[in-house]
């Protein structure tokens, strides 16, 4: 009977006790145990160094881990509207200028959401004087991402980033443009005043905290930027390119800047998606790389895999067109595999050569501006960098391709393709032709900068284009090139007034045809 | 002390003390059945009626006492003072002085008047000289096929009387046939049925009008009588879950319960399904009900229970009928019971299954046109647009020739036929003081795609134990370990080796396909494809060979349960439970499947989950006065959960196909730890009884949720009712059985999920340091649910026909909802607090018994619902949010709107709403989703049940009919574009006039290509508006026959003592259907009106035997 009773009786202490302790004992573990384990609630000074790499990949759309953004943000557009590739995938309507805006928003997203909210923390978290150089780099690789963004839409949100409003306005190109050059000037001064600050060390993928090609970058990525306002703004474009060049810009493939990558996490974005097979060298590449007898081509490209030959095809084709042979990835060439899917852990991204410091020079001597050098030299100079850039580094070679005067070929196929242009890459006489020269040697030595390739030849009409076979944009017929990427309705479901107003900014309606404002319309 | 010190030593002490409990509990059990107690009775008490005393003994004992009402004075009270009695001593003291006697067979105690002289006895023979002639066996059954054991059979006239066993059988001996026999059961109508010479007679007894005060498991577990309760209920037993045999328990309730949609997953095997109980109420949150298993919430997916096991489910639709459990209750919930063993011999149960599952809608193909493109034959090409397929010789992409024409069985051939072997084996038994329930059952699935197959067992033991008279232990201990081999994942992630097959020209023989890889001059294998290097597709038996998803489930169910009565009106209860999931997977990916970027590749990893849950339950129940009864049940609970994993990706192997971590070349290590919120809660329910008609009811819960901000962790919701048995207060036409009025009104609250309160860095892989995208929100609020019910219960013609109708208003506001953030914000997504989304509508069930005779009977049941959804307000400037972002729709819920309301693309229209054309002829198609389509909820759902029953022969059919909605088919676009479907024969030869008109307003006469017309308006970003289909539909869901075999025939086996035996259908075919697809299937939990790639679904034919010995 005894015996029951203790048992009876525990059961009721060991309840009651686990209740009254679960219900009313832990006060401060329920109050305290609301915080994620997992993550950071704050960071330290180096936990802030460690936000740049991940603004350098997302900045690079290479931040998510299967290689759609990088893919829906540069390549189903930028690339394709610049005629690096065009698409052997029937179900991407993009290379038939159809905005698919679900794709389209990852440059947006990336920008925005990926990218800034790291070089936002750390600029807001840097303001020592031991921190100067790592305030400066941030501004920087910030004017390099939003510039790509600002030269797909135009106006966009710039001076009220990081406000917690509920509607946030854009910016017109134009102010957002010149805070470009405010901040680069800036920036590339705190660093020239500071080479010995050391900055992010290993956190630095690309330069290993190497502030002098820091300052080189900064320096040239303003002179780019003031070439692009050359015809809209060319007192300003004069200006602030001179002091760019005088300050020291980019004149060595060692100051080539490159993007780290690493298994598992950091590829190389191109090549992530090149195993897909969904896009293959453009017929303006083949026209171009074979007519001069390219070195570059096999840097560059791979012959198709049906054929042994390099070919390519022509941008805007539908289904039932991308689907014969001679069209399909099997008869076409693709990218080379330096920059092809075994490489992905290997190959650093391109983020800006020295050659196009060159051709930039090249360009702004064509205008009469101070570049430290005649256009022909600058034009040739940036070829041979170009070239050692992708490891053609005998002399010969380089002297027979910048004297070469054979014309591109007509790439013939399925719809009898013609010649894209008749310049030869040797230097012409003729100042027309001049431009022409060197925007289609630029256009070369870009590769695989769309975003680059694109902007610049909404710019200056080069190199030439082939008019896409098929356009599914009313508003952007097939032989006309497409001026920018319409506002996104991802940002008018969440920003819509914003979004509303910008249009006011646009010099035309809000659609694909509006050229920005730098595109005086070549 | 101990308990103090934080949370995670207060979950590992808890755990603990579950553990040492679930022991002691295990160990007191065995040590009681050792025992062998006879039977004792302890009651003590003043100013008892009969009744109440019989009450106790069968609480204690276990044994059932019958007797006539007329026979016992049931204002007659007694002082009573037994300790250490048995039952004889209770009979004897309430038959002493009176002219009644009594006998006690097994568990059961028939108590009579007692004929003057004579004795009674089992089979009292004293009255006549001549010994009997005739012996009657035979079955009592319920009007559901149910066995009834401790029926009264007594022959006519005479005292002579039995009682069925616990197979519901009976033997009784007669004098002569031209007897009558007299069966009588408590809540059933007594039913007399002559002899007439047989020697077999087995008898359905049909409820009686008691029978609608049928006892439903409510909310925490609480027994209720039917009619006590203000809201709508549904409970569904065992034997109709049983019925059809689904793998997943929930499915079983398809059709069967009104205002409950369910929505089988696309995933095959294993998958869980969509249970909306009226209407979606979170916009961004969860919408799936609360399960409840033996009174405890279940943390893991409720398709691994074994359906063999479940006793009864009860339906909680309204936020009312959930009150009670508050934050996970808001959606409804459904309660589980399982069996339990009870006192009596021990009785041996089997059942098993055997199913056979067929694909059942596929899509329609063409077999005209062989594999290439522009009417050309191209070996290399992924389409059917080639040129006729007239036999003509080509040679493959593999070299072989072959004669080119079409491959009709090429689809079928495809898939098997799937098979699903279910068995279960139950002991149960018991003494007075222990009763005891065990099963072990195993499930064997084969699924219709040859590489996918489930294997699963389940164990289950409980324990009911009497420790004392007033102290009571419940057990229950279920272990379930799952093993499953490529559960399909529809769309284009995974194998995507259905899309592969959907999409593979219509001309290629299945013997050429099958030839899925070949050696290449390296040595390694290479997959044989038409197209090498296909950015989407596979050869589709190279994706069945060569990719493999394994997982596999270790999870462990306990729960104790502790229970003192202090008297028969008082009693507390302590309650603690855990489940708990260890699982696994295993995937592995051959060299040379074109969607891995790094070769072969193999991913590994481990997780484990649990929730935990005490709580504890003071009941009280007494009449306080003669008319007024009181219950009132108060309690606490606290509830939590984790989770935990880590899993390997080897991002490519060094060696080739050879799947093992140490093998990774570069292994990527990920790890996930999350917690449930700790809810503590308080809660109390009171009914207040009036004379038995008049029941108001009322509830209250508080929570107190840590995922909340700190210092508002607090929220409170209450609930009243209020129900009235017309019936009873007023009199009404004879043939009015019964009626019942209710209304309810209630609250309900939701705190939320963990972590949100503030804003995180991740650190990543690389020393990189991630930003948040979601912005959090420092104050945010419990979302509120209030909800509205009214109803009728009504029965007619002695429950020949009868309703019951129900209409609600449910309200759910303060949402926690995860909106888009303006980009430049730098957050993605940002959490508010906002919105207000309504759902009304109305359910009704109409009972009808067309036909009941002797031998036959029809019942059949028609369930009715219909939801109404309107989101009412989001924020003050957001009005729009998108829920699902898919290529073929956007699905947003839209201020005015409705939840689920879908987006798409479409055909560009001119102001006449004329579809447009270019001047080539082809479609203007919109540049995006931006066009009203429709809603994917059904604007209705009816369920007609019909039971047939002839003796021994059960005929039952269950037609299910959903009436609107919408659903995008994602594959007929596919086939459609690469011109496999039968459809894409339109236009072949002399192209396609669309019937539409150029933006100059003129008919168009341009005709364009087949091809180019179906890819421009298919393919993988479809033109949704093209492809959008009602999803009506009417189907027979379930057609089962069973019979059960005569008692006489088993009695030869002297071990057998029931035997069913059934045929089932599911899903057998529909009688409308507008979709090519089938349009319950969905893409995952949270989708609704898509499909793409999805499974077909099955026909499923099978057989079923259930066995008592």
């Amino acid at each position: 009977m005894k015996y029951n009773i203790f048992l009876r009786y525990r059961i009721y202490v060991y309840s009651i006790l686990a209740l009254g302790g679960l219900l009313g004992g832990c006060t401060k573990s329920f109050d305290t145990r609301n915080v994620d384990p997992t993550k950071l609630t704050s960071l330290t000074p180096l936990d802030v160094k460690s936000l740049f790499p991940t603004a350098l990949y997302a900045g690079m759309n290479t931040g998510d881990d299967n290689g759609v953004d990088y893919q829906q943000s540069q390549n189903l557009f930028a690339d394709d509207y610049a005629q690096y590739f065009a698409s052997t995938q029937t179900a991407f309507s993009s290379d038939r200028y159809n905005i698919v805006q679900q794709w389209v928003r990852y440059q947006w997203y990336d920008t925005y959401v990926a990218t800034l909210p790291s070089l936002v923390t750390i600029i807001n978290e840097t303001t020592t004087p031991e921190t100067v150089t790592l305030n400066a780099i941030a501004r920087i690789w910030k004017v390099f991402v939003l510039h790509r963004t600002t030269d797909y839409y135009g106006p966009i949100p710039y001076s009220h980033i990081g406000s917690d409003s509920i509607v946030i306005p854009y910016d017109s190109q134009r102010d957002v443009y010149y805070d470009f050059f405010k901040e680069l000037t800036e920036a590339a001064s705190d660093l020239k005043n500071n080479l010995n600050v050391p900055s992010y060390g290993d956190k630095d993928m690309i330069y290993d905290g190497d502030n002098a090609k820091w300052l080189a970058f900064a320096n040239t990525l303003r002179l780019r930027l003031a070439l692009r306002i050359s015809m809209i703004e060319p007192d300003k474009a004069k200006s602030e390119a001179e002091a760019a060049v005088a300050d020291g810009v980019m004149t060595d493939v060692s100051q080539d800047a490159y993007l780290k990558v690493a298994a598992p996490n950091n590829y190389n974005g191109l090549g992530r998606i090149t195993a897909w097979n969904e896009f293959r060298m453009s017929a303006s590449m083949e026209s171009l790389l074979k007519g001069y007898n390219d070195p570059r081509m096999s840097k560059y490209f791979q012959p198709a895999v049906a054929t042994g030959l390099y070919d390519g095809i022509r941008n805007g084709m539908v289904p039932a067109e991308q689907t014969i042979p001679e069209n399909d990835y099997e008869h076409n060439s693709n990218v080379s595999a330096r920059l092809g899917n075994d490489a992905m852990f290997s190959t650093p991204m391109s983020v800006m050569y020295s050659a196009e410091a060159y051709f930039l020079r090249a360009e702004g001597a064509l205008n009469g501006w101070n570049m430290g050098g005649t256009a022909k030299d600058l034009y040739n100079k940036g070829i041979e960098m170009s070239l050692r850039t992708w490891g053609v580094t005998d002399m010969n070679t380089i002297n027979n391709y910048i004297n070469n005067t054979s014309l591109p070929v007509a790439p013939g196929g399925y719809f009898n393709t013609p010649a894209l242009t008749d310049i030869p890459v040797k230097f012409s006489s003729d100042p027309a032709e001049q431009r022409e020269q060197i925007l289609t040697q630029k256009w070369l030595a870009l590769f695989p900068d769309g975003f680059e390739a694109w902007a610049e030849v909404r710019r200056s009409g080069y190199p030439k284009r082939y008019p896409l076979i098929h356009s599914d944009n009313p508003d952007v017929p097939k032989d006309k090139l497409i001026r920018r990427i319409p506002f996104l309705d991802f940002d008018k479901d969440k920003n819509g007034p914003a979004v509303e107003a910008a249009k006011a900014l646009l010099d035309g309606p809000d659609n694909a045809a509006t050229p920005l404002w730098w595109d005086t319309h070549k | 002390m101990e308990l103090r010190q934080s949370t995670h030593s207060v979950t590992r002490f808890y755990i603990r003390f579950c553990s040492t409990v679930l022991l002691l509990c295990v160990l007191f059990q065995a040590k009681a059945y050792a025992m062998q107690d006879s039977l004792s009775v302890n009651i003590q008490g003043k100013n008892m009626t009969i009744a109440q005393v019989f009450k106790t003994v069968h609480q204690q004992t276990g044994f059932i006492i019958f007797y006539n009402n007329s026979i016992l004075d049931d204002q007659q009270r007694v002082d009573v003072h037994f300790v250490h009695a048995n039952v004889r001593d209770v009979m004897d003291f309430v038959t002493n002085g009176k002219p009644l006697s009594y006998v006690i067979k097994n568990r059961f105690i028939l108590l009579q008047r007692e004929e003057i002289g004579r004795p009674v006895s089992w089979q009292t023979t004293f009255n006549r000289e001549e010994a009997p002639n005739i012996t009657v066996t035979g079955t009592v059954r319920d009007p559901q096929g149910q066995a009834l054991p401790g029926v009264t059979v007594s022959l006519k006239g005479t005292t002579t009387g039995t009682v069925t066993d616990a197979s519901g059988n009976y033997s009784i001996e007669a004098a002569d046939g031209t007897g009558t026999l007299v069966f009588s059961f408590i809540g059933y109508t007594t039913k007399e049925v002559p002899i007439n010479n047989q020697n077999k007679l087995d008898v359905t007894l049909d409820n009686s009008v008691a029978a609608l005060t049928q006892v439903v498991v409510t909310a925490l577990g609480i027994t209720r009588k039917e009619e006590s309760l203000t809201y709508a209920v549904k409970s569904v037993d065992g034997e109709e879950i049983n019925k059809a045999k689904e793998v997943n328990v929930v499915n079983a309730l398809q059709g069967k319960v009104a205002g409950v949609t369910i929505t089988k997953n696309a995933n095959g095997l294993g998958g869980d399904s969509k249970v909306l109980m009226r209407g979606n109420r979170s916009i961004t949150g969860n919408n799936q009900p609360l399960y409840i298993i033996d009174g405890v919430p279940l943390s893991g997916s409720i398709g691994m229970l074994n359906t063999d096991d479940i006793k009864s489910m009860t339906v909680l639709k309204g936020a009312s009928a959930a009150a009670l459990y508050g934050s996970r209750g808001q959606n409804g919930a459904i309660i589980i019971t399982t069996k339990s063993g009870s006192a009596g011999p021990m009785v041996v149960n089997y059942s098993g299954g055997l199913t056979f599952d067929q694909a059942a809608v596929l899509p329609e193909l063409q077999y005209e046109y062989g594999q290439g493109d522009g009417g050309v034959y191209v070996p290399n090409s992924e389409h059917s647009w080639g040129p006729k397929a007239e036999g003509q010789m080509v040679t493959l992409w593999n070299g072989d020739q072959v004669p080119l024409k079409g491959q009709p069985d090429r689809l079928k051939d495809f898939f098997r036929i799937g098979k699903t072997l279910t068995n279960t084996l139950s002991v149960s038994g018991g003494t007075d003081k222990v009763q005891a329930y065990f099963a072990y059952g195993n499930t064997r699935q084969l699924g219709i795609m040859r590489n996918s197959d489930l294997t699963r067992h389940n164990v289950d033991l409980k324990i009911t134990s009497n420790i004392t008279p007033k102290l009571s232990l419940y057990t229950k201990v279920s272990y379930v370990y799952e093993e499953i081999n490529n559960r399909l994942r529809p769309g284009e992630g995974g194998t995507y080796a259905l899309p592969s097959i959907y999409r593979s020209p219509t001309s290629i023989p299945t013997n050429e396909m099958k030839k899925y890889s070949y050696i290449d001059s390296t040595g390694a294998e290479r997959q044989s494809y038409w197209k090498p290097g296909s950015s989407i597709l596979l050869n589709p038996y190279w994706a069945l060979n060569r990719v493999s998803y394994y997982e596999d489930h270790d999870r462990f169910m306990g729960i104790f349960l502790a229970k003192y009565a202090f008297t028969d009106w008082l009693s507390v209860q302590v309650r603690g439970s855990i489940d708990k999931t260890i699982g696994e997977s295993n995937n592995k990916i051959w060299a040379d499947n074109y969607f891995s970027l790094v070769g072969s590749d193999y991913n590994y990893g481990t997780s484990r989950s649990q929730g935990t849950n005490l709580d504890g339950l003071i009941s009280f129940e007494r009449d306080v006065t003669k008319d007024l009864n009181l219950s009132v049940n108060a309690g606490a609970s606290v509830q939590t959960g984790n989770y935990k994993s880590v899993s390997g990706n080897a991002n490519g192997l060094y060696k080739p196909n050879f799947f093992f971590m140490s093998n990774a070349k570069s292994p990527y290590v990920d790890n996930s730890y999350g917690e449930d919120p700790l809810v503590r809660s308080l809660y109390a329910t009171a009914t207040v009884a009036y004379k038995g008609f008049l029941y108001l009811d009322a509830t209250a819960r508080n929570d107190w949720s840590s995922a909340l901000p700190k210092g508002k962790q607090s929220y409170f919701y209450p609930s009243v009712g209020l129900s009235g048995i017309i019936s009873e207060m007023v009199k009404l036409p004879s043939w009015v059985t019964y009626g019942k009025a209710r209304i309810s009104m209630a609250n309900s609250g939701y705190g939320g999920t963990e972590y949100l309160d503030r804003n995180y860095y991740e650190a990543g892989a690389g020393g990189q340091i991630i930003t948040p995208t979601i912005q959090s929100l420092g104050n945010y609020k419990p979302e509120l649910t209030s909800s509205f019910e009214v109803g009728l219960d009504w029965s007619f013609f002695q429950n020949r026909f009868g309703f019951n109708v129900t209409y609600y208003d449910t309200r759910t506001k303060n949402q926690l909802l995860l909106i888009g953030a303006p980009s430049a914000s730098l957050f993605n997504q940002k959490y508010i607090n906002a919105g207000l989304i309504r759902n009304s509508g109305v359910e009704l069930v109409v009972n009808f018994t067309p036909i009941k005779a002797t031998n036959f009977s029809w019942d059949a049941t028609v369930n009715f619902s219909s939801n109404r959804n309107k989101v009412v307000r989001l924020t003050p400037t957001i009005s729009s949010v998108i829920l699902v972002d898919d290529r073929e729709s956007q699905i947003r819920a839209v201020v005015g709107g409705s939840f689920g309301d879908m987006y798409v693309k479409d055909w560009v229209r001119d102001s006449l709403g004329r579809r447009l054309v270019d001047n080539t002829g082809a479609p203007i198609l919109t540049a995006d989703r931006t066009v009203f389509l429709g809603n994917y909820n059904p604007d209705f759902m009816l369920g007609f049940n019909n039971t047939f029953s002839y003796k021994n022969l059960v005929l039952s059919f269950l037609i299910d009919y959903r009436d609107g909605g919408y659903i995008i088919a994602g594959t007929q676009a596919l086939i459609d574009a690469d011109g496999h479907s039968k459809r894409s024969l339109e236009g072949r030869e002399n192209g396609l006039v669309l019937d539409a008109y150029t933006e100059d307003g003129k008919k168009n006469t341009q005709s364009i290509s087949a091809q180019k017309y179906w890819s421009m308006i298919g393919d993988r970003y479809p033109t949704g508006g093209l492809y959008a289909y009602s999803a009506t539909n009417i189907r027979l869901r379930e057609l089962t026959l069973s019979y059960t075999l005569p008692t006489n025939f088993l009695n030869r086996t002297h071990f057998i003592k029931g035997a069913t035996i059934s045929l089932v259908g599911r899903n057998l075919f529909f009688f409308k259907r507008d979709a090519p697809i089938d349009p319950e299937i969905t893409l995952g939990l949270n989708g609704g009106g898509l499909e793409y790639g999805a499974m077909p679904s099955t026909r499923n034919f099978g057989f079923n035997l259930r066995l008592t010995f």
